[in-house]
């Protein structure tokens, strides 16, 4: 089989067909190519399969857990949460910003979701501070894509079972990135906020006030905790997990808190179908793109490609982060990953770096692209929620994406900087 | 000529958009019934040491059908990730007539699948699930009526570019190339 399938999918790809039918296109008109039109149903049989795993469940179930959480008003605790801790500080509605996405990560594991749901509830007050709106969407965008690396996470759970990595093992692996990232951006605010003189807009907060705001977010900050308790003590597996994680999310927001009815209900199961059919149809179509690059060749002539360009693994990662970088510009994360995941993976695992390391490297790397022009998700969303051009967002987006680089480069060289947490976990 | 054009593209709309709709609340529902099984799973286990045997196969079947249910409306609401920078950098009757090629495109490899859905189908009737005593033709069945009701947007959307070539008006709202027509989120 030749590869032509795969400039097909590229050439398509360019063109602007979406993602899921280049997939499915490519390879089709390769095999009319090449007259091997039998194996179109190995082609339907690939893409069935990718749909018809038990462990894919979680992928909706996350989705679903995110939503109810937003919708029931979980965000504004959080943030009052946030605002109690480091509000006072100078730069601290940016503090506050970054703190508050930090610990929405531990619910949503998606970036957009975060980046929509802090950005509505702080950028106008941000703005109404002193901060100008391009600072203040940057903050909320360079944040946001903690959201997808501190567990629970989409992107890993797909980068799991496309890999057949442990998904429990990539989530305690997330935490330190994500954290490093977090205290990173927070950071270079407190450097930016002395440097552009930004304003201190609350009172520090007193014991009793954070005890109060901690009182109406615990209810939020409990979930990650469950669910990582519940994996690590071999109570349910990651995907039972998120089921886990929506019922704790009915159950508070429907009948602790009241805040969401029937009607919404209905509106976000719908909606939460709607988003993760989009994302597991691209899982099925990407297992038939993993299939065809194994059966073609082309993974093993990258891979003798690539060794031949360099022996040196550290060079490698670096290639592979700017590969990694340069389409997390144009791509977003998920379906990045489950592309380029099949066809890299076992080229870095083979040269001896570890599976859960590279998972890593890919999935935090690609993340911070949807904070990337000219085609960063996140971007966008803050753009739309602030009102700003994107333009305007990127220029004061460069600080804390070089942070972000930087972080990627630290996990890429200090493989302890990933495997310390899982390993302590007894995850791999 | 745009008469007979018209004429399709209402008929096909009158029957996609429907079926986009119910798919995609069908959907819903056995995102529920997941939910359930889910947690029926973890309980009876933790509760009562009792495995349900049964719930992962019909977690399994719900998600594939929920899953390619909501195929249809994502096509049809241009949900479907896709790279757009590229194509909008073109000039707008260029990139319709790419527009109409890529549509055509995805209606041929779904009719293509249609045509080898039909094996799959069939191997269905004699295999039956491991726990359940479910055929698993029933569950199979999806992916025909699926495909079927994909060949038809991809027959829409095509139409609906036609349509807008022939008149040179090039006024769609486009995600990437397809044509967004159903962008209700309920």
């Amino acid at each position: 089989m030749s590869v032509a399938f795969f400039w097909f999918f590229i050439l398509l790809l360019a063109l602007g067909a979406p993602v899921v039918f280049a997939l499915l296109i490519g390879p089709g008109l390769s095999l009319v190519l090449d007259g091997e039109t039998r194996y179109f149903a190995a082609l339907l049989a690939r893409f069935y399969n990718g749909i018809d795993s038990f462990p894919l469940l979680a992928v909706p179930f996350f989705i679903l857990a995110g939503e109810l959480m937003n919708s029931g008003g979980i965000t504004a605790a959080i943030v009052r949460f946030a605002q109690s801790l480091v509000g006072h500080l100078r730069g601290g509605l940016a503090q506050v910003n970054i703190l508050s996405s930090m610990l929405f990560a531990g619910i949503s594991g998606s970036a957009v979701a975060d980046a929509s749901a802090i950005g509505k509830m702080l950028i106008p007050s941000m703005v109404r501070s002193g901060y100008t709106r391009p600072f203040a969407a940057a903050v909320t965008a360079a944040a946001a894509v903690i959201g997808p690396i501190i567990p629970p996470s989409g992107i890993m759970v797909l980068y799991g079972f496309v890999m057949n990595v442990s998904i429990g093992a990539l989530f305690a692996a997330g935490i330190v990135p994500g954290v490093l990232i977090g205290l990173g951006l927070m950071a270079t605010t407190r450097l930016l906020a002395t440097r552009y003189k930004l304003p201190v807009s609350l009172k520090k907060a007193t014991w009793q006030e954070r005890g109060q705001s901690l009182r109406g977010a615990y209810l939020a900050l409990l979930m990650p905790l469950i669910l990582l308790g519940g994996m690590l003590s071999g109570l349910f597996t990651a995907t039972e997990a998120a089921a886990v994680a929506v019922a704790y999310a009915l159950i508070v927001t429907r009948f602790v808190l009241r805040s969401i009815d029937n009607v919404e209900l209905r509106r976000i199961f719908v909606a939460t179908v709607q988003q993760s059919g989009v994302i597991l149809l691209l899982v099925g179509a990407a297992v038939t793109l993993g299939w065809l690059v194994t059966v073609s060749g082309m993974a093993s002539a990258i891979a003798s490609r690539m060794v031949s360009l360099t022996d040196n693994v550290y060079l490698l990662l670096l290639l592979v982060n700017l590969l990694l970088f340069l389409v997390g510009m144009f791509l977003d994360a998920g379906p990045a990953i489950l592309i380029l995941g099949p066809i890299l993976a076992p080229i870095f695992t083979s040269i001896g770096v570890h599976p859960v390391h590279f998972a890593l490297i890919m999935c935090v790397n690609l993340t911070v692209g949807l904070a990337t022009p000219p085609m960063g998700l996140v971007l966008f969303v803050a753009s739309s929620v602030s009102g700003e051009r994107v333009e305007n967002i990127v220029k004061a987006i460069l600080p804390f994406l070089a942070v972000e680089f930087l972080v990627i480069m630290l996990i890429t060289y200090f493989p302890v900087l990933t495997l310390a947490v899982p390993r302590l976990l007894g995850l791999m | 000529m745009l008469r007979p054009i018209d004429k399709a593209i209402h008929w096909l709309a009158t029957i996609n958009a429907p079926i986009a709709r119910w798919g995609r609340s069908f959907a819903a529902c056995l995102l529920a019934i997941m939910l359930a099984v889910a947690l029926a799973q973890i309980l009876s286990r933790a509760v009562f040491n009792f495995t349900l045997d049964w719930g992962e196969d019909i977690a399994r079947m719900s998600l594939v059908w929920s899953v390619l249910l909501t195929a249809p409306i994502g096509y049809r609401s241009g949900s479907h990730v896709a790279i757009s920078a590229f194509a909008e950098a073109l000039p707008p009757r260029w990139l319709y007539w790419i527009a109409l090629l890529i549509n055509l495109l995805v209606g041929w490899i779904c009719a293509m699948l249609l045509i080898e859905s039909r094996a799959l189908v069939m191997r269905g009737l004699s295999i039956t699930a491991a726990t359940v005593p479910i055929q698993m033709v029933w569950v199979y069945a999806i992916v025909p009526v699926v495909l079927t009701a994909l060949i038809l947007v991809a027959l829409e959307m095509s139409l609906r570019l036609a349509r807008a070539l022939l008149t040179h008006q090039v006024d769609l709202v486009l995600s990437g190339v397809v044509p967004v027509v159903d962008g209700s989120a309920d």
